[in-house]
């Protein structure tokens, strides 16, 4: 687990992350925030424990991860695809998604509070416990998902679809009666 | 330092792993449940349990603290000198352990119980479940509530941003995003807490 706190890992760069990804299929600790990527492709790699706070990603795909104890509040996410990836105990809290898709991934227990998201895409996922407080959801669609626990609230859903998903079994609420 | 999480599947609550690079005496916070998957983290990274820290002492907090000194001779942290009829070290407000490579300082949250504690540690707060992400845990009644609203303000919220939350329930977080998200910081909707 990175050392919050401590100065990052140097140079953070993209290319640094890229040298990393292809020399190590496990990465740990890493202590990377404020990079920017551009259609960056990573598949196969798992990652623990690592911050990538205040990410700039545009474009790119993220297949065959694992993301443990990941941080990436405060990022902005525009075109990403997320497939086939494993996400427990991450924080995306405070980030702004534009058209992002998460395909087939778990993604359980994760933190994606306060966003900000247009044209964000959950398929075909795990969302066990996974909270949405107060975020701003627009133009997002769930889809043959599983919100068992999944958590909004106080969250702007005014133009989030449901399709072939449990919300019966997520918790909705507006503030005062929870 | 190195932390590792424990998401038990069955009561959807956390336990947490740490202790030094390269094996060691370790600490478990809120063993919730010790099952097979717990000692396996434990022993593939060469830990020993010596210190269990609880957050709370009811019994959704301690599930796993039997067996788990049946296994390992640890020693129990708490507010209370005992714990399911196990004796443990009583802690207080403003105390500074040294079970871990970095200090622990503990931190006396009343409100959400009389015995309830968070621990901060090299940059990690295990809060129990006096907080969670976007949320402050529950109370008996709303002066409990109001006194456990103001402690996480005063002494939790006032920890650096780059602090990560580790609470009992729900996702991680860090103090910079809960500023954010966290009723407390919003004036109109601390009436929603009551």
């Amino acid at each position: 687990m990175f050392k919050p706190g401590t100065h990052p890992s140097r140079p953070v760069t993209a290319e640094r992350l890229k040298a990393l990804l292809s020399r190590f299929e496990t990465v740990m600790d890493l202590n990377m925030p404020g990079l920017e990527l551009d259609e960056l492709e990573i598949r196969g790699n798992a990652f623990y424990g690592c911050n990538f706070a205040t990410v700039t990603q545009t474009g790119g795909e993220v297949a065959d991860c694992n993301f443990e104890l990941c941080f990436f509040p405060f990022s902005s996410l525009s075109g990403v695809t997320f497939v086939n990836v494993k996400m427990k105990n991450c924080v995306f809290g405070a980030t702004r998604f534009t058209d992002t898709l998460f395909r087939g991934s778990n993604v359980i227990q994760c933190n994606f509070n306060g966003i900000q998201a247009s044209s964000l895409v959950f398929d075909d996922c795990d969302l066990l416990h996974t909270r949405f407080d107060t975020a701003v959801l627009r133009h997002t669609r769930f889809e043959n998902c599983n919100l068992k626990e999944t958590r909004f609230l106080r969250t702007d859903t005014q133009q989030v679809e449901f399709r072939y998903s449990n919300q019966e079994d997520a918790v909705f609420a507006t503030g005062g009666e929870w | 330092m190195r932390l590792y999480s424990h998401f038990s599947f069955d009561t959807l609550s956390n336990s947490y792993l740490i202790g030094p690079r390269g094996g060691g005496a370790a600490a478990l916070f809120d063993p919730v449940s010790f099952d097979v998957e717990l000692l396996d983290l434990i022993e593939s990274q060469g830990y020993y349990i010596r210190s269990v820290l609880l957050t709370h002492c009811d019994e959704e907090h301690v599930g796993g603290l039997r067996t788990l000194r049946r296994v390992y001779d640890c020693t129990v942290y708490a507010a209370h000198p005992t714990v399911m009829g196990m004796s443990a070290v009583t802690l207080s407000h403003g105390q500074v352990l040294d079970v871990l490579p970095e200090p622990v300082r503990v931190i006396a949250l009343p409100g959400h119980g009389s015995d309830s504690l968070a621990y901060a540690a090299g940059g990690f707060l295990f809060c129990g479940s006096a907080m969670s992400a976007g949320e402050c845990g529950p109370a008996a009644n709303p002066y409990a509530k109001a006194l456990l609203l103001a402690n996480i303000q005063n002494e939790l919220l006032s920890l650096p941003d780059e602090t990560v939350v580790l609470p009992f329930i729900g996702p991680p977080s860090t103090i910079g995003l809960e500023k954010r998200t966290f009723p407390m910081t919003d004036p109109t909707r601390i009436a929603e807490q009551f």
